[in-house]
């Protein structure tokens, strides 16, 4: 590049201008990385706002919180604060009505933390963590792995996959879809219209509501279960594995029933108070009560 | 209500709730309200569900729920020094935290209360029939009496009505709003058909428990909405 000419000096001031430009503006379209920890107790409580991209929360075993965050420019400001027994972190949004941009999350805390999560259509991933769990979204899937104390989950519209064991479980959604395995000792899931699909096994207590949502029972509940599963126009299916020991008693007002499990030992249909129908298979031991407005109902062998 | 009336009333009496909620806008609002004027099975019914609101407005407001994880740590963040600011994209706008607490509260003693008239009537009425067995008479009801279905609802209305309100002034998104909307819609259709299950059989008592089980998942709905909308 010739400098001697005036020429030259304009295309150099020109070209360094540029190159300023441009290096200065590279740092904030890229994204950012930051990383932080904190002290915190074996059974810390900690709090983590994220409402869109990512959370990932890990259970480990140290006494500390460590955080490492992803941030899309303009996603807004990473914080945490708190020491011990109390935590509280994630990405504070820039005021505006824009809509937030992305950020992901992971953050490692200890085993036997209580963790409350809050996003909008961020997603929420939680494993190993054995305190209680409370988590919230809007349209964010929610997925749960390990063995929580409790847990409560609540979206909107994304979908809610736990498979965890734990002796107490709430699930919530809309019209998201709920996805539920391993052992739950007291188990509630209710949604409006969206599916619900249960993997039965160590149930002791389970209640299952939807207005439309289908429902799905598969598998083969422990005995001494309580199963209570009500719909108004969801259909409600149980795939029962063949040797289950069940007493199934199904009610409907309008909705067809069909049984290929087990024996019926009652049955009653009139035009008022609808069909009622009482199924014993294997031994019996389990209760299964299964009601709906106008929901179909199948109750089968699991192929 | 009589089954001899006409298609008019049949019509009107499907958006009765809505009218007395103050659901109804503009012309359809207007179709009822001329019917009103008509009709007076119609008006009747239209003064006993304004009763049963105002009876449950009176109800106490004053019961927290037995867990409330949240309460817990914002009582332990107390005093930290991280920044409480709301996220603005979900914030509560022109709505003071305490009327959302109150409606909040009020949810939960009628939550409380009728999910255990319903929780009981259900493990009563499953519990009969699976002692009884093959015997047809196990599905006679339950020992217990229905509970009063126009006391009942009308607290899950006057229920509703509050946190409809309230979101009404929170700050939602007009993506959670159209989720609520959906949702709410089809719940509503839920109690319509019930209603009208009702109206042919006014003493069944499963009918009734159904009823007020899908008006408890209004409630539900109504009140995830909120926390949706919480910072």
């Amino acid at each position: 590049m010739n400098v001697q000419t005036p020429g030259g000096v304009a295309s150099l001031a020109s070209a360094l201008a540029l190159a300023a430009l441009v290096m200065g503006a590279m740092p904030a379209r890229a994204q950012q990385r930051i990383e932080r920890g904190a002290r915190a107790t074996a059974d810390a409580t900690i709090r983590i706002y994220n409402l869109s991209g990512a959370t990932t929360v890990t259970g480990w075993d140290r006494d500390s919180v460590a955080l490492v965050g992803t941030l899309e420019p303009g996603a807004g400001r990473l914080y945490i604060g708190g020491t011990g027994p109390a935590i509280k972190l994630g990405v504070e949004s820039p005021s505006g009505d824009g809509a937030p941009r992305a950020a992901r999350l992971e953050v490692r805390v200890p085993r036997g933390s209580v963790v409350w999560v809050k996003a909008a259509d961020a997603s929420i991933e939680v494993d190993g963590v054995e305190g209680g769990l409370d988590l919230y979204s809007v349209t964010g899937a929610i997925r749960v792995r390990g063995a929580p104390e409790t847990v409560r989950a609540e979206s909107m519209e994304g979908g809610i996959t736990l498979d965890v064991r734990a002796p107490w479980a709430r699930v919530k959604t809309a019209s998201g879809r709920i996805q539920l395995a391993g052992e739950i000792g007291d188990l509630a899931a209710t949604t409006v219209s969206g599916a619900i699909r249960v993997a039965a096994s160590r149930q002791a207590r389970a209640r299952i509501e939807s207005v439309t949502g289908p429902v799905v029972v598969s598998g083969r509940p422990s005995r001494g279960g309580a199963w209570e599963i009500e719909t108004h126009s969801g259909s409600v299916t149980l795939e029962l594995a063949p040797e289950t020991d069940a007493e199934i008693a199904v009610h409907t007002f309008g909705g067809d029933v069909r049984a290929d499990l087990g024996r019926v030992v009652s049955r009653r249909q009139d035009d008022l108070s609808g069909s009622e129908l009482h199924i014993v298979a294997g031994t019996g031991g389990t209760s299964i009560a299964v009601r709906t407005f106008k929901g179909a109902v199948t109750v089968g062998v699991r192929s | 209500m009589s089954e001899a009336r006409g298609a008019g009333c049949t019509e009107t009496a499907e958006r009765l709730d809505a009218f007395v909620e103050g659901g109804l806008e503009g012309p359809e609002r207007e179709r009822v309200a001329s019917h009103l004027e008509t009709c007076a099975d119609c008006r009747a019914e239209v003064e006993g569900l304004t009763a049963l609101l105002a009876a449950a407005s009176e109800l106490p407001r004053e019961i927290r729920s037995p867990r409330d994880l949240w309460a817990g740590i914002d009582a332990r963040l107390e005093g930290e020094t991280v920044s409480r600011r709301v996220i603005p994209a979900l914030r509560v706008a022109g709505l003071p935290r305490w009327a959302l607490a109150a409606a909040a509260l009020a949810l939960v003693v009628v939550t409380a209360a009728v999910s255990s008239v319903l929780t009981r009537r259900w493990d009563e009425a499953m519990a009969l029939k699976l002692q009884r067995g093959g015997d047809a008479a196990a599905t006679a009801p339950a020992a217990r009496p229905d509970p009063p279905l126009d006391a009942e609802e009308a607290r899950f209305l006057a229920a509703s009505r509050d946190l409809v309100a309230g979101l009404e002034r929170q700050d939602l998104t007009p993506e959670t709003m159209a989720i609520v909307r959906r949702n709410l819609a089809v719940i509503d259709a839920a109690i319509a058909e019930l209603h009208r299950a009702l109206r042919k059989d006014p003493g069944n008592g499963d009918l009734t428990r159904m009823l007020l089980a899908t008006y408890q998942r209004k409630i539900d709905l109504l009140e995830q909405a909120a926390r949706a909308g919480e910072g």
